[in-house]
């Protein structure tokens, strides 16, 4: 085969693959541009400033942060452990700890709410803290979904670090936690932080489970999300459109830290 | 390793904490209850004769009322009311203050002329249905009682004002007759329970109240357990309110204290206790926002409960009403598995008929009629004036889904009866969860037409034409509202529906594009 006509071949393979991938691109794009051609400057502007969606923003802003903290809390010591330890009934624990991310977030607002209608549900609500239908069921509703999330791409930061790396720490004198402490932690931390990231945009996402735990009350449980619910359910158009490009916004920001920060682990 | 990164992670939460106003979202801040103000100067001793069933109230309300008068020297009886009632007619007991459950005991009392001055009812006090644990005869309500596995019921006796009431609503309910030879009285309330724990009796009716045990004064509340089940209220649309009334007794020793315990039982404080205890409010509550209902609302009337909300608050501040908005479907779902919530306004009695099937509905009420309306883009560029316009070629018509929403079905019955559906059937192109949906196509031009109700086309009038349809092309979907079994506040619950259906609420129906339920069917 002449060299000229092999390499018009591989041009044509290059070619088909590069433009599957623009294809992909430009439908995104074109997507998402249609979106702002429907909002100018000025409305954008003045959603942002109204009550509705500045409530909406400080509540999604808290509800997250405090999700995210207690999912890497929890997601840390859970990570490490599926990371590290040959753990009997691993595949069990494993597959326990995926399903809230492969079902749909609905069932977790479903299963939140037949949970609070059992014996034990109801002593939580009356001595503890209520939770259906109120503003703290939002961050039980998000850190269901969110926590499987986190401990998936904290084990991911954790399988990134060498375990003789550990090992040699022990050799050297560490005990098990200075080891930690010492060398994987440090290690790890740009992918903690990332996975952090991820399971606070996960969270900032969360709808299904909201909307069937906590329900879709104004000036309550509206996080962003709800909010592009509601006033969609108006046909507030507008409005939405502008709760959905902050979204947005925030998604982008959030997936640019994840990969600056080098951060792995299967996203949803 | 490239660090710089590192430096984000403390400060987003910090960022986003800031954001948040470090805070909790805000909320009307409760206004402090009115102060109790110190009453004349009260002595001596008390003798308050206080019936089981009040015991775990009466632990706080006797704790209040020191505060007040500590001079007064409280001693009550705790005692069957039965025995308390029975003691009093022989004049064998004289106490200042006779806190009876219901109003019964207080009127036999009071015909042999022992009460001193006027009764007084402190409270509204219910009845309640008991079964064994985990229902094993299927009871859903009062209704089915009379089912073959049932083979004995556990009743109170007539003498008795919770036994009186039972049997009124046992009446009301048409199950009396099926029950006869079923049947167990006591003259203690108290055990009726007993004869669920030990299996002698597969259902009972108690007060309400008591579904929450204490075994003494001042103890915690606890809900029934063991092998007793509590099914829920029963409507008091069947055995009427009952009036929890209280007297002094001609006789007593201290009248002046009885009489001063007898209307602290209906200040504000006091009443929140009745309340807690799952009585209802004999007074409502004065000041600050105390109960909160929710409401849960289908998604596509919310242009009109938003505005009843603002209305009902301005009359009414001291009731906060939480809306929960979705398809009404859903919602349904939602409040079966939640067991909780005050009102369901679903957009169409297809919805209520159903929580009314399961046994959730304690009252109902017509609110308004949706009709179904054509919406076209606005200026109508293609030129659609009649349901007949839909079959033209060419042209992208939205409606409802018929299994998940009343418009769809509006829908598919008014082009069947037009003989319209299968022409127009080629030209659909979505078929939507929920009504809001379609009118959101349209304003965004993916549509050239839709079937919505009037209150959509009203939603959307600024960005889409709406086209009235001939009356007689279709049925008028009544819009109703209904009160919900698992309301712990039922009073306020019947107020709001009847809001929705006042004058009032009509109006506002009538803005938001809906036909307001006055009178018979637009039709």
């Amino acid at each position: 085969m002449p060299e000229a006509r092999r390499r018009a071949r591989v041009s044509l393979f290059r070619y088909l693959v590069v433009s599957g991938l623009l294809l992909m691109v430009g439908i995104i794009t074109v997507t998402l541009l249609s979106m702002a051609t429907y909002v100018d400057a000025g409305t954008f502007a003045s959603a942002i400033a109204s009550r509705e969606v500045l409530f909406a923003v400080k509540l999604t802003a808290l509800t997250t942060t405090i999700t995210t903290a207690l999912a890497v809390a929890l997601g840390i010591p859970a990570g490490y452990a599926l990371s590290r330890y040959r753990l009997p009934l691993l595949t069990l624990i494993d597959t326990l700890i995926d399903l809230p991310i492969v079902l749909p977030p609905l069932v977790a607002g479903i299963a939140l709410l037949v949970f609070f209608g059992t014996p034990f549900g109801q002593w939580i609500e009356r001595n503890v803290m209520p939770f259906a239908f109120t503003t703290q069921g939002i961050v039980l509703a998000q850190f269901v979904p969110a926590s499987s999330f986190a401990v998936r791409a904290l084990k991911a930061a954790f399988d990134g670090v060498d375990p003789r790396l550990e090992q040699v720490a022990r050799t050297l004198g560490c005990n098990e936690r200075q080891a930690f402490w010492r060398v994987t932690f440090p290690l790890a931390r740009n992918g903690l932080v990332a996975g952090a990231v991820m399971t606070w945009a996960r969270a900032a996402g969360e709808f299904g489970p909201i909307l069937m735990f906590c329900g879709a009350t104004r000036f309550k449980t509206e996080v962003l999300p709800i909010a592009v619910f509601l006033n969609m359910s108006v046909g507030n158009v507008e409005m939405a459109l502008c709760v959905t490009i902050i979204l947005m916004i925030l998604a982008t920001g959030a997936l640019l830290a994840f990969k600056k920060l080098g951060g792995r682990g299967y996203l949803w | 390793m490239k660090t710089p990164f590192l430096r984000l992670g403390p400060v987003l939460p910090a960022v986003l904490l800031l954001a948040a106003g470090c805070g909790k979202p805000k909320e009307p801040a409760p206004v402090p209850s009115e102060q109790v103000k110190s009453g004349p100067s009260l002595s001596g001793e008390m003798e308050v004769y206080v019936p089981c069933g009040v015991a775990g109230p009466y632990g706080a309300i006797q704790e209040l009322f020191q505060k007040r008068y500590p001079d007064v020297k409280i001693h009550f009886d705790l005692a069957n009311i039965d025995v308390q009632t029975k003691r009093i007619l022989n004049g064998k007991g004289t106490p200042d203050v006779f806190l009876s459950l219901g109003d019964r005991e207080v009127k036999a009392v009071a015909a042999k002329g022992l009460v001193d001055g006027d009764p007084l009812t402190y409270a509204y006090n219910s009845v309640g249905l008991i079964v064994e644990r985990k229902n094993p005869c299927d009871i859903e309500d009062i209704r089915n009682i009379t089912s073959p596995k049932v083979k004995t019921v556990a009743v109170p006796s007539q003498s008795n004002s919770s036994g009186y009431y039972a049997e009124l609503a046992l009446k009301k309910a048409g199950v009396w007759g099926g029950l006869q030879g079923r049947l167990w009285v006591t003259d203690q309330p108290a055990l009726v329970k007993e004869q669920l724990k030990a299996g002698r009796a597969q259902v009972g009716i108690v007060y309400y109240p008591c579904t929450r045990e204490t075994s003494k004064v001042g103890g915690e509340q606890q809900h029934v357990q063991g092998k007793v089940q509590v099914l829920g209220k029963i409507p008091t649309d069947l055995s009427g309110p009952i009036p929890a009334q209280a007297a002094v007794i001609k006789g007593c020793s201290n009248p002046e204290a009885g009489r001063a315990f007898l209307k602290f039982l209906r200040e504000d404080p006091v009443q929140d206790i009745w309340e807690e205890w799952a009585f209802d409010r004999a007074v409502e509550a004065k000041t600050g926002a105390r109960t909160t209902l929710y409401v849960y609302c289908g998604a596509g009337i919310r242009p009109f409960m938003d505005p009843v909300v603002e209305e009902y608050k301005k009359a009414h501040p001291e009731i906060r009403l939480d809306v929960g908005y979705a398809g009404s479907g859903c919602l349904l779902s939602q409040l079966s598995f939640a067991r909780r919530g005050d009102l369901y306004l679903p957009g169409e009695d297809y919805y209520l008929n159903q929580a009314k099937e399961r046994g959730f509905l304690i009252g109902q009420k017509l609110v308004a009629y949706l009709e179904p309306v054509l919406i076209v883009q606005k200026g109508n560029p293609k030129k659609i004036e009649q349901l007949a316009d839909l079959a033209r070629k060419g042209l992208k018509v939205g409606v409802g889904e018929p299994e998940a929403c009343a418009v769809g079905r509006a829908a598919e019955a008014m082009l069947k009866q037009a003989r319209l559906f299968d022409k127009v059937r080629r030209n659909i192109v979505l078929r939507a969860g929920n009504v809001p949906e379609l009118g959101n196509q349209v304003t965004l031009k993916a549509l050239d037409a839709a079937i919505v109700w009037n209150v959509t086309a009203t939603q959307v009038a600024g960005s889409c034409d709406e086209i009235k349809l001939p009356k007689t092309a279709y049925e008028p979907s009544p819009v109703p509202v209904g009160v919900l079994k698992f309301t712990k506040h039922e009073a306020a619950a019947r107020a709001f529906m009847g809001f929705c259906a006042s004058p009032k609420g009509q109006d506002l129906a009538k803005a938001a594009g809906m036909t307001p339920a006055e009178g018979s069917p637009p039709a």
